[in-house]
């Protein structure tokens, strides 16, 4: 009986890696990041997928990356974003062989899903904030959970 | 006997004012009344209906969402309750909104949907005879006529009454 209250209750965390883009503080579940590498700049931001080289830790070198900068795919009002300190997240799929810009990487925290939340009905039911999730509370700060495969 | 002959040809004019006015008064009261939140949007008056608008918040932090429409500000957490905000000064063809002391998050429900409205001020909360709303002007911007339900005058000046339902439509489409 006490297992099943727990269930229930519910101390089950998820583990959200946090970028912060134009101001934004976004996160998403690092059980979709394959590796997070240095990316170095490519000039060709804004073009879609583009090629970017990137520095993979895991491989000790530097190789050619198909990349798309995050806004490019999940638009920011006010046009493209300049990204200050990208980084490229590379989605652990298959079938997604490419890498996500993004910029001011954060860090790594747990959120209890008792501090999650669904997008409010006239948001979700909208058109557009589909990759946009969620919404994970934070110390008071609100997160926006992005979900890649979308 | 005595009686004054100008008084008796008066005294039923006298008594059917007094029934005109006696009936008057029981028209007043009896008559609809609907309570109205008017709230300013570049200096210009709007009204909600009163049964459509919960809260009245100050102005407080809003989490942009990337992805959504133009017309949604955010999200903001309203004593644990993700709420959406949004600006409807686009549809009403006004400058965008800019954040003042005075500017509040009007929480209302349309259309089954519940979200919080930036404006610039919330002005009065008043009670209004149905019969004090007219329908809008033949000559309203046609842009603008599909959020607008109905139009009155209070204390000297204009106020529009908008739908609520047609301005959410207008967001989840």
């Amino acid at each position: 009986m006490s297992k099943g209250l727990e269930k229930e209750t519910g101390n089950e965390e998820i583990q959200i890696l946090t970028f912060i883009i134009n101001g934004v503080k976004l996160g998403v579940e690092t059980a979709q990041v394959e590796e997070v590498m240095e990316a170095e700049e490519s000039g060709k931001a804004g073009t879609g997928l583009h090629e970017i080289m990137c520095w993979s830790a895991s491989g000790g070198r530097w190789k050619d990356m198909t990349a798309i900068s995050f806004d490019e795919r999940i638009p920011f009002c006010g046009g493209p974003v300049k990204y200050a300190s990208p980084k490229v997240l590379l989605v652990k799929d298959k079938d997604t062989p490419y890498g996500i810009v993004i910029d001011n990487l954060s860090e790594i925290i747990s959120v209890n899903l008792n501090s999650v939340y669904p997008l409010p009905p006239l948001i979700a039911k909208g058109r557009g904030a589909k990759a946009v999730w969620g919404v994970a509370l934070d110390k008071a700060e609100l997160i926006m959970l992005v979900d890649f495969y979308r | 006997m005595g009686a004054d002959p100008d008084t008796d040809k008066n005294r039923s004019d006298v008594t059917l004012s007094r029934v005109q006015r006696l009936r008057e008064s029981l028209v007043d009261v009896e008559e609809a009344r609907v309570k109205l939140v008017i709230f300013e949007l570049s200096g210009r008056h709007y009204a909600f209906y009163g049964s459509e608008v919960h809260e009245i918040l100050p102005w407080t932090t809003i989490y942009y969402v990337p992805g959504a429409p133009d017309a949604i500000l955010g999200v903001i957490n309203l004593r644990g309750r993700m709420e959406s905000v949004i600006t409807i000064n686009k549809f009403l063809d006004l400058p965008d909104i800019a954040r003042t002391q005075n500017s509040r998050i009007a929480i209302a429900t349309g259309k089954g949907l519940r979200s919080g409205i930036l404006v610039d001020a919330i002005e009065d909360i008043i009670d209004v005879a149905v019969s004090a709303i007219k329908p809008p002007l033949a000559t309203i911007d046609k842009a603008k006529s599909e959020f607008v339900t109905g139009e009155l005058s209070h204390n000297g000046k204009d106020i529009i009454l908008l739908d609520l339902s047609a301005l959410y439509g207008k967001i989840t489409v």
